[in-house]
């Protein structure tokens, strides 16, 4: 058993260790399976008493499993709405599980290798991340957890339709991959337009938040499987990774042809970004992104050496304002400016 | 424009996703943009899925010839309802309304038929007929349109399924899952 208070001075497990070897274009990989307990309705038509029927069934088999010895539960509605954002922020639960939260429940393995959300829109969402491009590994990880579970619960599984999942679109493996990409410079040639819809052409989604002229959030894109019915999950995981080198490809080459063309000025930028986050005393998140985006494009550059790729994630989680508020012991929210005050704060610590 | 999330501030940036062909968008301000983070590209999705399921069944009209409506009869959920919120009740449902979702799966997954991961309790894989007569009919379908990249994708799939459904493989599937969980 550990507290909720217990994650919020460290970054994920994930994060921590970013591997050396990896370009850090692809900053993680996420996996996650959808599985249902094949005895209850699905969460949408399942009443209150059987949703917490649900968590209790769960919450049992993690008793006596010793792969889920360093795993906690809790329930949504012991939790604080800041604590609940805090949990969306580090990506352990998702918009859905906080608005049935009376009725929720999230389980954290202590390093956070994996965690699983019980009564989302399946009654179980199996999910790990790891750093860097490691989808594989990911899945193995994920595989096993789901096995343990199914020697313990009854999953609701047909043999011509596979996993059984309230929305047809995860129907057959319940899988969903993705990968969050960090394509600063197919963005700023504005290539991007050109190489997204041909991604999507391979039966993939493409996420990402985009804004007129240069403002766009952090340059980050997820990509992530659509099919999950007639496609095994070693092939779903293969076309992403392919897709994923593909972009690496475009993106690396693509920062040659700007810094060649850019000589001065994408150093300028970059320095200025640099700057801009160890001095500022008042930062919104979205600028914060940007800073970010531009001082991991220095790193990969060579042209920033004094902050490493851990720093950077960890920033990265940390400017969200739940982790900003828990971090320094507030428990309820704040006003916009206040908390753009306190990242200000955090930024300088760090780059300190 | 304004935002589209808090209907107040003029939206600047925009959220976009492109799924199947589909691209939406939806309009954000600043403020609404920054509450999101990164936690919104990471979302599985923004929108409500029962928009691509309703675009999707569009051809689907559950029933005409019967004349009767589609329901489960474990949890009453009926194909209106499923249509209206794009989630299914129970279990189920995938057997009393088998016939209006297979075509569905068929739209969104282009097969209709789990190739993956087996749960071990569930009764061995039934034979893959079934689903190859499907495949060739497909085939010879997509030959007739002249739809090759499609036709070359189903040839494809028949032949790795002609090897699945291979007798010594049948029951393969909780084998290979014991494999995984050993490491
Ligand atoms: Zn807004
Ligand atoms: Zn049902």
């Amino acid at each position: 058993m550990f507290q909720i208070s217990d994650l919020f001075h460290r970054v994920s497990g994930w994060l921590a260790q970013p591997d050396k070897n990896q370009s850090s274009i692809v900053i993680s990989s996420r996996v996650r399976l959808a599985r249902n307990l094949t005895d209850f309705n699905f969460t949408n038509c399942n009443p209150p008493e059987k949703q917490d029927e649900v968590i209790r069934l769960i919450e049992n088999s993690l008793a006596d499993s010793k792969l889920f010895a360093e795993a906690t539960l809790w329930r949504l509605s012991d939790l604080t709405s800041v604590e609940r954002q805090f949990l969306l922020e580090r990506q352990l639960i998702s918009r859905k599980l906080v608005m049935n939260h009376n009725y929720a429940a999230v389980a954290v393995e202590r390093s956070e290798n994996f965690s699983f959300m019980v009564n989302e829109e399946d009654h179980l969402r199996l999910q790990t991340i790891r750093a860097g491009l490691s989808l594989g590994e990911a899945y193995r990880i994920i595989d096993t957890v789901d096995s343990e579970l199914g020697d313990r619960l009854n999953f609701g599984f047909s043999t011509r339709y596979g996993y059984l999942t309230a929305c047809p679109t995860n129907t057959g493996t319940g899988l969903r991959a993705s990968v969050m990409v960090h394509l600063p410079a197919l963005v700023k040639s504005k290539q991007i337009r050109k190489i997204l819809p041909a991604v999507s052409r391979f039966n993939l989604a493409i996420r990402g938040i985009f804004g007129e002229g240069t403002d766009v959030m952090g340059n980050l894109f997820q990509i992530s499987n659509q099919l999950t019915l007639g496609k095994n999950e070693l092939e779903t995981i293969d076309n992403i990774e392919q897709i994923a080198h593909k972009l690496i490809g475009y993106e690396e080459e693509t920062r040659v042809l700007l810094l060649e063309d850019q000589k001065r000025k994408l150093p300028d930028q970059i320095w200025r970004a640099y700057g801009t986050l160890k001095y500022a005393r008042n930062l919104n998140l979205t600028e914060a992104m940007e800073l970010i985006s531009l001082i991991r494009l220095g790193i990969d550059l060579g042209i920033i050496t004094q902050v490493s790729y851990s720093c950077l994630n960890k920033i990265l989680l940390f400017i969200h304002s739940s982790h900003l508020l828990l971090k320094s012991g507030v428990g309820s929210e704040l006003s916009h400016s206040k908390v753009n005050t306190m990242r200000a704060d955090f930024m300088r610590e760090e780059l300190e | 424009m304004l935002c589209e999330v808090c209907g107040k501030n003029q939206a600047f940036i925009y959220y976009e996703e492109k799924v199947k062909h589909q691209v939406r968008k939806i309009h954000l301000c600043r403020e609404c943009a920054s509450k999101e983070g990164i936690s919104s590209v990471f979302a599985e999705s923004y929108f409500n899925i029962s928009d691509i399921i309703t675009s999707l069944s569009g051809g689907v009209k559950p029933d005409e010839a019967s004349g009767k409506q589609a329901v489960c009869k474990h949890c009453g959920t009926t194909y209106e309802e499923f249509i209206k919120s794009g989630l299914l009740g129970c279990c189920q449902c995938y057997n009393y309304l088998e016939d209006s979702l297979k075509p569905l799966f068929r739209r969104i997954h282009g097969s209709t038929h789990h190739t993956g991961k087996a749960f071990p309790n569930s009764i061995k894989p039934e034979v893959c007929d079934d689903e190859l007569v499907d495949l060739e009919e497909q085939l010879k379908q997509a030959v007739a349109r002249e739809e090759f990249e499609l036709a070359a994708e189903l040839r494809d799939r028949l032949r790795s399924l002609k090897n699945q459904c291979s007798p010594s493989d049948l029951a393969g599937t909780p084998e290979k899952r014991n494999n995984v969980s050993d490491k």
